[in-house]
C-alpha cells in the first residue's frame, strides 16, 4: 500500500500555501512533518485525509481508509467515552472495523470508558481522539500535532502507542518539535514554501559526530562563556535570548552550561537536544 | 447513519440543559398569557376559542426556535467538530436532516406538553360538542409546519454566519418575513387588485391559516416541504463547500 500525492496546490487569497507538491508513503512508515508556524503542514494532512479539496492535483488514498486526528482534536464533550466510540462506529459503517472495546484496551481507555469526556484530563482526551482514530482500523493514520499539551510521561505512553500500531499501516505526523520526530519517526519530511524541501530518513538524518543543544534564557550571556565549555564547537544567536549550540557528539556538556547560567545569575527558560541534521534541515 | 445523528441530536439537546429550559419558558410563558395577563387571557376572553392558543403560539415559536436551532450548528463550530463529522466522511446533507429532525422533536414535545391549556379550554367551553376538533388538528398541523419551516431557515442561516447572536437576529428577521412580513408587503397599495394575490402565497402564514381551518391543499404541502428542502439544501450546500 502506498500513499501518494501529486501536483497538489492549495492557496488562501493570495497565499499559496502547498505548491504543486508532490508526496509518495509506503506502509510501515512513521513519516515526521516538520515545518515552521503557517508552513501549510494542517493544510496538506487535511487535503491527505480528504477533509479538504485542493486547488489542484490528487491524492491516491481512499477517504474511508484513513483516520485523521486534528490539532485541536475535536470531540463531543457531553458525551461519554464509550458512548463516543460507539457513535463514531455507528456513523462509520465500513468493513474490517476494530471493535470499541478493543480500541479501548489499546489506547488505555478502561478506567474512564463511563465517563464524560468533558471530565478528562487533556492526555486521556488525546486517548479518546486517537482511539476514535482508530476505530475503523485505517490503513493510514493521519495525526496533526499530536502531543500538544501533553506532560513528559503522557508524551512517553503515547510514543509508545504510535508506535505499537504503526505496523502494517502508513502514520504520519506533524509537529514543530523536532526532539517529537526524531524519537518517533522513519522518516522526515520538512515542508516550506509549499514545497517538501527535505526528504530523509531519519537514521541517514543525524550527522553522528555533534549534537545541538537549542538553548533560551531569560536575558541575553555572554558567548564566549558557553564557548569555553569543552566540547562546544560553535553556538549561534538569533539576537535574542536564544542560542543553538553544537556539541561534540561524545560529550554531555547540559550540567556545565546550567552551571554558567547560574552563575550568570540568569534563568533557563527552555533547553533542548536535537541530532545535528534535523536542527539544520529545520534552520 | 441518519438514525445515529438524529439520535445524537436529540441527547445533545436534552442533556446540555437548554432543552428543558426552553420549554420551561414556552410552558411558562403559555400559561401567563393564556390565563393570567390582562387582555390575553381566556377568562377575561369570555370565549372558549382555540384561536388565541394558535395565534400565541405562532408568533411565540418565531423567537423560541431560532433560540434553540442556532446551537445545533453553533456547537458544532464552538466545539470544532465540523472537523471531526468531515472526517467520518459524514455529508452534511444528512447531518442538517438528523438536526432538522432534533428540532423538530422539540417542538412537537412542547406541543404536546402545552396542548393541556387546550384541554382547559375545552372543558371550560358551555358547549363542547361544538369545539372545532378539525380545526384543531388543522392549526396543530400549521404550526408544526411552521416550526418545521422556521428550524430549515435557521439552519441555513447559521451555515452562513457563525456568529451566534447575528445568526439569531438574522434567523427571527427572516422567519418574520417569511411568515408575515411577505403577506404585509402583499398589502401595500401599489399591489392591490393584481399582485397582491400571487404574492400573499409566498407567506408561511397564508398557507398555514388554510391548513388551520381545516383546508389541506396540495400547493401549501409543497409550499412547505420546498421552503424546508430548499432552506437545507442551501445549508449543506454551504458547509460541503466551506474549508475547515
Amino acid at each position: 500500500m502506498i500513499l501518494s500525492a501529486q501536483d497538489i496546490s492549495k492557496s488562501y487569497g493570495s497565499n499559496v500555501v502547498l505548491d504543486e507538491l508532490d508526496l509518495s508513503l509506503e506502509q510501515g512508515e512513521i513519516v515526521g512533518l516538520l515545518g515552521r508556524n503557517g508552513a501549510g503542514k494542517s493544510t496538506l494532512l487535511k487535503i491527505l485525509a480528504g477533509i479538504n479539496i485542493p486547488d489542484t492535483g490528487a491524492t491516491s488514498i481512499d477517504g474511508d481508509r484513513v483516520g485523521y486526528m486534528s490539532e485541536r482534536n475535536p470531540l463531543y464533550p457531553h458525551m461519554y467515552v464509550r458512548e463516543y466510540l460507539d457513535w463514531i462506529t455507528s456513523i462509520r459503517s465500513s468493513s474490517s472495523e476494530h471493535t470499541v472495546d478493543w480500541v479501548i484496551e489499546k489506547v488505555g481507555l478502561q478506567e474512564v470508558a463511563g465517563k464524560k469526556i468533558s471530565q478528562l484530563s487533556k492526555g486521556f482526551r488525546q486517548r479518546v481522539g486517537l482511539a476514535a482514530t482508530l476505530l475503523p482500523n485505517p490503513d493510514v493514520i493521519i495525526l496533526d500535532e499530536p502531543i500538544n499539551g501533553l506532560d513528559p510521561i503522557q508524551i512517553e505512553q503515547y510514543r509508545n502507542l504510535i508506535k505499537s500500531i504503526a505496523k502494517d499501516k502508513i502514520i504520519i505526523l506533524s509537529s514543530h518539535l523536532m526532539q517529537e520526530i526524531e524519537a518517533l519517526c522513519d522518516r522526515v519530511l520538512l515542508l516550506q514554501d509549499g514545497k517538501i524541501k527535505e526528504d530523509r530518513l531519519l537514521q541517514n538524518a543525524s550527522d553522528q559526530s555533534k549534537y545541538i543543544i537549542t538553548l533560551t534564557l531569560n536575558n541575553s550571556i555572554d558567548e564566549s562563556l558557553l564557548k569555553s565549555i569543552e566540547g562546544v564547537i560553535d553556538i549561534m544567536s538569533n539576537g535574542t535570548a536564544q542560542y543553538i549550540i553544537q556539541v561534540e557528539s561524545e560529550r554531555e556538556v547540559r550540567t556545565d552550561i546550567f552551571d554558567i547560567i547560574v552563575q550568570s545569575d540568569l534563568k533557563i527558560l527552555d533547553m533542548h537536544k536535537t541530532s545535528s541534521s534535523l536542527q539544520q534541515m529545520f534552520t | 447513519m441518519i438514525a445515529a445523528l438524529i439520535k445524537k441530536e436529540i441527547k445533545d439537546f436534552w442533556s446540555n440543559g437548554f432543552g428543558l429550559l426552553a420549554v420551561g419558558v414556552l410552558i411558562v410563558l403559555a400559561f401567563l398569557f393564556l390565563w393570567v395577563f390582562q387582555d390575553s387571557n381566556y377568562l377575561s376572553y369570555g370565549l372558549a376559542d382555540s384561536a388565541l392558543y394558535f395565534q400565541f403560539f405562532s408568533y411565540l415559536m418565531l423567537f423560541l426556535v431560532p433560540a434553540f436551532t442556532v446551537g445545533f450548528l453553533a456547537n458544532e463550530y464552538r466545539f470544532g467538530t465540523e472537523e471531526l463529522l468531515r472526517s467520518l466522511q459524514v455529508d452534511w446533507t444528512k447531518a442538517l436532516i438528523a438536526k432538522f429532525f432534533g428540532g423538530l422533536s422539540v417542538v412537537l414535545l412542547v406541543l404536546i406538553l402545552t396542548s393541556v391549556h387546550l384541554f382547559v379550554v375545552y372543558q371550560l367551553s358551555i358547549t363542547p360538542q361544538e369545539f372545532p376538533i378539525s380545526q384543531i388538528i388543522g392549526s396543530y398541523l400549521g404550526l408544526i409546519g411552521i416550526g418545521a419551516c422556521y428550524i430549515a431557515i435557521t439552519l441555513c442561516i447559521t451555515a452562513y454566519v457563525q456568529q451566534t447572536a447575528a445568526a439569531f437576529i438574522l434567523s427571527v428577521a427572516l422567519c418574520f418575513m417569511i411568515y408575515t412580513g411577505i403577506s404585509l408587503i402583499s398589502d401595500l397599495a401599489m399591489f392591490y387588485g393584481g399582485l397582491d394575490f400571487w404574492i400573499e402565497r409566498f407567506s408561511l402564514s397564508y398557507h398555514a391559516d388554510q391548513i388551520g381551518r381545516g383546508i389541506l391543499r396540495l400547493s401549501s404541502v409543497i409550499y412547505f416541504i420546498a421552503l424546508i428542502t430548499w432552506c437545507i439544501w442551501l445549508a449543506a450546500y454551504r458547509l460541503n463547500t466551506k474549508e475547515v
